[in-house]
């Protein structure tokens, strides 16, 4: 028999938090003598009484490990949970949005996608600017703890091949997820330290840095600005393109890192590859635009890093108008959007690592058909890659694709058109950031979107977040029966 | 031990010479109606046979009975290969002139049947053109159908080793076996394409009409020799047409079984289930969809859209009524379809229904075996199971395809074509489907406005989607070469 109540408590406590964490801005608002402040108590204290009254009813299954069927319902169920109290503020108060829109964009958020539903981010208050960046933050702290802990064990999507960096077995999540996710909170909390000094040094207001460090390092995407990072054109770009890197790099290297082996880091091939394919895309587009197009080189050169990086790594930032470079470049930035950053990152999308096995698989596979005799197997990092992980792999690969080209049919049925349909898919499922399109607003809002084109972006969204499989699997009649 | 290639040379240098005899039912119509380009067939006929005579000749001491697995992979792509470049020479050498690059690109697209064209009026050309069109589909069609059944399941390419025991078994049987299926192959594909010729002249098509469409159709090619492809004829034809593109589609082992005395076979078959269940859902979607956003009848949006979309699922490409205008839902659709494709062992390409089958499989056992991973499920196919083998081979296949799909069309917008236009045309292309959407098509109705980088992209896209991709990264291989 199920039992839902170690899932209910360990969400209730969550909310609760959430809850708690309404009090910053709050005080950024009373700071400003901004009214909106009652806002956050509001829908914190609702979120404190909901969460607290499941936590406390479930109270009784509460400390008995987690078997993986109720992993499975409690990540979905945090996605889910998280974002529905986190809208609330921008219900109550500014921006006075409909359910809808408040909730596309606390998913949009915690999720790090960083499309926006608000048309006008410049008038928003402090506070609720503030609460858009915390939604990212915690949802980027959230997805590096999941696919730390619970996806290795999952074996979704060909994870199980870091289950021996993670641990081994399912009796240990709890005890082990605490250790693990203090180390990590640390490098979290570090990096975003380090990232919005550097913004501060770098001529950024305070609560800009702040802000835009969360983005950043959560490879989020969501700004307090309609002109997203145009307003910080020059050396920020570099700056933020650096830190876009680090937050999309493998987090269990930087656990060893802080312990005094830097090795590991710079021998993990999905970060070489991932370092590779970012210079590039980056050299590529620099080379049409200067030679084909006449661009001036130097600030092409900080425009592709930054807006290259930015796509990549899944963030979600724009400092020019991208769609001005032309279709090749366009094209490089859908590709790379459907690469994505490497695995147990903030970053999202397919990752470094299913690309590397797929291609080890394709290769293994000409081969043998050149010589049906000899054996051959995939190697990555030196390690054979067994059987099983490879199909997870191309099951993976091939579901995200299909998962992608749905979301395209459904969304163009709501009478959106074939390119922003397309480009509205791909944000979605690989938690990119920008759409391309008519319908787009003019500083990339999708207010103006069809309810249920929302409705469906939302799905892709939280589909993408949680690598597909562990949604997907919630659907089997089978999972609930056992 | 460097590989023999007296026996490659040797066959396609017979195809050669038959494929130059064969110029001769052009040259004739054209010389019947008086028109001096029957000399162009004339001229390409010779050379053909000349060169492929000479090859034939000088290898004539080839050890042709045992052909093995490498030597079936260069005899493949070769073949496509000449074929193409000597039936281009005809659209040099007469009207419509077209330079090199074009005159390929369209041959390729015949032999290939795809059924794309870079030729403005097309009801303007010598018939003698027009049939060449068709005969080039045709022979195209029946020579992929005979490479499906009989090379692709021993080279193992993309999980067709799956077939491998309806086809023979061991390689040194290849020729001898092989001289059987063709015959029956043969005569089933004929048999469909008198069959489709006869009704289509029966509703009333012009004779040339009859013949080209009806050849294009069973190769599940396209090309047309009107501008307004089956627009010239709508009505009963479009409905004759859905009919036999579908026919063209099928597995053509299922046939041979039906006159051999296995009249369920057909029916039986897995895929051929398949692809009407994919045509069904999607006619259904399309009919309620433009019923609700248009205020045309019943019958004609049943009609266009049963004749487009077997049309693009067939990997056909013969486009009636008003189907480029439908919008971006129908064409999100529609490009769906076009990567199904047709059935493996058809004329038809893409991914084609037996792939996507084991894919869809593999998908939900890989999804069950997350939420049951003690509980040990084995991938069955038709009752078979099927092996980690096939099934790798078949997972590698799709995703790889997908990726290819990528490159190229990154490869099509760095010739400064626009990014709708260029998945679109690389969709066409390594589907073998023929139909073209987007700014650059639209103007035309054919690839004529494309520079002539991307016409080679898309030639060799046409290649490497006909020759099942891997077929194509084999030959690239410098290993192969010296192994």
């Amino acid at each position: 028999m199920l039992d839902l109540r170690p899932v209910g408590y360990i969400i209730g406590l969550l909310v609760a938090t959430l809850g708690v964490l309404m009090v910053f801005p709050l005080i950024l608002d009373v700071a400003a003598g901004d009214g909106n402040w009652r806002a956050f108590f509001i829908s914190g204290l609702i979120s404190l009484g909901a969460g607290g009254l499941v936590a406390l009813s479930c109270a009784s299954g509460a400390g008995r490990g987690l078997t993986l069927q109720q992993s499975f319902i409690l990540t979905t169920g945090v996605w889910v949970a998280m974002p529905a109290f986190g809208a609330l503020p921008f219900v109550i108060g500014e921006p006075g949005a409909p359910y809808l829109d408040a909730l596309f964009e606390a998913v949009s958020g915690m999720t790090t996608t960083g499309t926006t539903a608000f048309p006008s981010l410049d008038t928003l208050p402090p506070g609720a600017n503030m609460w858009r960046a915390m939604l990212q933050w915690l949802g980027g702290l959230g997805i590096v703890i999941v696919a730390m802990i619970f996806l290795p064990v999952m074996k979704v999507g060909g994870m199980q091949f870091f289950k021996s960096e993670g641990f081994d077995t399912l009796g240990k999540i709890l005890p082990r997820a605490l250790d693990i996710s203090a180390a990590l909170i640390q490098i979290y909390i570090v990096m975003t330290l380090a990232c919005a000094l550097t913004y501060a040094m770098l001529g950024m207001g305070g609560f800009d840095a702040v802000f835009h460090a969360m983005s950043t390092v959560s490879t989020g995407g969501f700004s307090s600005y309609d002109r997203s990072f145009g307003a910080f054109a020059g050396i920020q770009e570099y700056a933020a393109s650096v830190f876009m890197i680090l937050a999309s790099l493998p987090f269990i290297r930087f656990v060893q890192v802080a312990q005094g082996d830097l090795g590991p880091m710079f021998r993990d091939v999905q970060v070489r590859a991932y370092l590779r394919w970012n210079a590039y895309a980056i050299a590529a587009v620099v080379a049409y635009e200067v030679t084909v197009r006449g661009a001036e080189f130097w600030p092409m050169l900080r425009e592709a890093t930054f807006n290259v990086i930015s796509t990549f790594s899944g963030t979600g930032f724009a400092s020019v108008d991208l769609t001005a470079w032309g279709p090749f470049p366009f094209a490089i930035l859908i590709i790379v959007g459907l690469i994505g950053g490497c695995t147990s990152s903030t970053g999202c999308s397919i990752k470094v690592f299913r690309y590397l096995i797929l291609f080890e698989a394709i290769k293994v596979q000409v081969r043998r058909l050149q010589s049906p005799s000899s054996v051959l197997f995939v190697r990555y990092q030196g390690r054979r890659v067994d059987e099983e992980v490879i199909t997870s792999v191309c099951v993976f690969f091939t579901l995200f694709i299909l998962t992608f080209g749905l979301l395209s049919v459904g969304l163009s049925l709501t009478g959106l058109g074939f390119r922003t349909a397309v480009t509205a898919a791909w944000t979605a499922v690989a938690n990119v950031g920008p759409v391309f399109g008519s319908e787009v607003g003019p500083t990339g809002a999708i207010d103006g979107f069809p309810t249920s084109a929302k409705w469906m972006m939302i799905g892709g969204m939280l589909v993408g977040r949680l690598e597909l499989l562990s949604v997907y699997v919630l659907l089997l009649a089978r999972f609930w029966r056992t | 031990m460097a590989i023999d290639l007296r026996p490659v040379f040797h066959i396609i240098g017979l195809m050669l010479l038959a494929f130059g005899a064969v110029m001769i039912f052009p040259a004739a119509l054209d010389l019947a109606g008086g028109l001096p380009d029957w000399r162009a067939f004339v001229t390409a006929g010779v050379a053909s046979m000349f060169v492929g005579g000479a090859m034939a000749a000088a290898t004539a001491d080839a050890p042709l009975r045992s052909l093995d697995g490498r030597q079936a992979f260069v005899l493949t792509v070769g073949i496509w290969v000449s074929l193409s470049g000597f039936g281009a020479l005809p659209f040099m050498l007469g009207p419509p002139e077209l330079s090199f690059t074009d005159a390929v690109f369209e041959a390729v697209s015949g032999i290939t049947t795809t059924g794309s064209t870079v030729i403005v009026g097309l009801d303007a050309l010598p018939p003698g053109i027009n049939l060449w069109r068709g005969m080039l589909n045709w022979i195209g069609g029946l020579g992929i159908a005979f490479v499906a059944m009989i090379f692709l399941p021993v080279m193992r390419v993309g999980g067709m080793q799956f077939f491998k025991t309806e086809g023979f078994d061991t390689m040194g049987k290849v020729l001898p076996r092989a001289a059987d299926i063709a015959r029956a192959l043969v005569n089933v594909y004929a048999g469909l394409t008198f069959a489709c010729i006869g009704v289509y002249a029966a509703l009333g098509m012009e004779p040339l009409d009859a013949v080209v469409n009806g050849a294009a159709t069973i190769a599940t090619g396209g090309f047309s020799p009107s501008d307004a492809s089956f627009g010239k004829y709508p009505g009963a034809a479009e409905y004759a047409g859905a009919l036999f593109m579908l026919l063209g589609s099928l597995p053509y082992i299922r046939y041979v079984q039906m006159v051999t005395g296995s009249p369920g076979a057909l029916w039986r078959d897995l895929q051929v289930r398949g692809i009407v269940k994919v045509l069904v859902v999607a006619l259904a979607v399309i009919v309620v969809w433009r019923l609700a956003t248009s205020d045309q009848a019943v019958e004609p949006v049943f009609r266009e859209a049963l004749f487009n979309l077997s049309s693009v699922l067939t990997g056909t490409g013969f486009f009636s009524g008003s189907f480029g205008g439908w919008g971006p839902f129908a064409m999100i659709v529609a490009m769906v379809l076009g990567m199904i494709g047709g059935c493996s062992g058809s004329s038809s390409g893409a991914l084609s229904i037996f792939r996507v089958q084991v894919m869809m499989r593999a998908i939900g056992m890989g999804v069950q075996r997350i939420a049951e991973p003690s509980r040990v499920t084995m991938l069955r196919y038709d009752g078979r199971p099927v092996s980690q083998d096939t099934v790798a081979g078949v997972m590698t296949f799709v995703n790889g395809y997908i990726v290819t799909l990528g490159v190229l069309s990154v490869a099509l917008t760095l010739t400064g074509i626009d990014a709708t236009s260029a998945i679109f045309a690389i969709w066409t292309s390594m589907g073998n489907i023929g139909y073209g959407y987007g700014p650059l098509v639209a103007a035309t109705g054919t690839f004529r406005d494309f520079n002539d980088t991307a016409i080679w992209i898309m030639t060799l896209a046409m290649l490497m989607g006909r020759l099942g991709l891997l077929a194509i990264f084999v030959l690239a291989l410098p290993r192969f070469w010296v192994a």
